[in-house]
């Protein structure tokens, strides 16, 4: 792979254009990383207005009506709702593991068998979530770099 | 190990039962006698997937501590119910026996389905760590 950087002060915005023979899996995946460093969600602590990297995101969970974003350590109230969210990081590294949790794979450290057919994500800092049985197969076919319908 | 985890055991095992059920509710419909034991073992089975369904919303700290409660819980209501309904006699060589097929079934299946999911783990696994290859090596 052939990798030219442009570096010009004139340019209004930060464009990238990937020039390739096919798109793969490996080069899915590849946009879907670039796709996070153009997104920003906007959280709230205490009514205080952040807008939050997308790559800083760990994951999304609702809970009581309300969503909530995680970073590694810190915790943000998001006004959008999950399903929202899931539709606009569709074509991200963020992917759904259960009706209340959205999780972004690039954190993803491993995964464990556990009960009830389910499966424990375990992330990059040590947090645990389920991955229930129906999003199973949708956390394989995002990982393979497949299109999750 | 996978195609017998995931196609097989369950092939065999639906076929089974489909074909177990067919031949008995050709019987009834016939007019021959039936035993009620294939229907009522049935029943039991349903039974015990809504207490494996009820347990699974407690947080056990390993796959061990589930086996052991659930086999306990369903031991104890197992030995009841064959009991009730003349599965095993009540005696000792008897209950012996039906302990000693009760902890076999109970085990292979907590096993198969244990394997299962591990099998999964580390399908999912293996993809996570080609993805972070990538990524190492973009970046």
């Amino acid at each position: 792979m052939k990798l030219t950087i442009q570096q010009d002060p004139a340019v209004p915005e930060t464009e990238v254009i990937l020039r390739c023979p096919a798109l793969d899996a490996r080069l899915e995946s590849l946009i879907a990383h670039i796709r996070q460093y153009s997104f920003v969600l906007v959280g709230y602590q205490e009514q205080r207005e952040f807008h939050l990297p997308l790559e800083s995101i760990y994951y999304a969970d609702s809970t009581d009506s309300k969503t909530f974003l995680y970073q590694e350590q810190a915790v943000y109230q998001c006004r959008e709702t999950l399903a929202t969210l899931e539709e606009k990081l569709r074509q991200t590294t963020f992917v759904r593991i259960s009706k209340n949790c959205i999780i972004n794979t690039a954190v993803l450290h491993h995964v464990e068998p556990h009960f009830n057919h389910r499966l424990k994500a375990v992330l990059k800092n040590g947090e645990q979530l389920i991955i229930t049985r129906n999003y199973i197969d949708t956390l394989r076919r995002k990982l393979k770099g497949g299109a999750v319908s | 190990m996978k195609q017998f985890l995931f196609v097989r055991i369950p092939s065999i095992c639906i076929c089974f039962t489909g074909i177990m059920i067919s031949s008995l509710v050709i019987t009834l419909l016939s007019g021959w006698p039936v035993s009620p034991f294939p229907f009522q073992v049935l029943g039991w089975i349903v039974v015990c997937q809504v207490i494996d369904w009820l347990l699974c919303h407690f947080d056990f700290k390993s796959w061990l501590q589930y086996y052991l409660v659930e086999s306990s819980i369903l031991y104890v209501a197992t030995l009841a119910v064959a009991l009730v309904f003349h599965w095993t006699a009540a005696t000792v060589p008897s209950i012996v026996l039906f302990s000693i097929l009760f902890l076999a079934v109970d085990s292979f299946v907590f096993w198969y389905f244990y394997r299962r999911q591990r099998l999964l783990a580390q399908e999912l696994n293996q993809l996570l760590q080609a993805q972070q290859k990538d990524s190492e090596m973009d970046s």
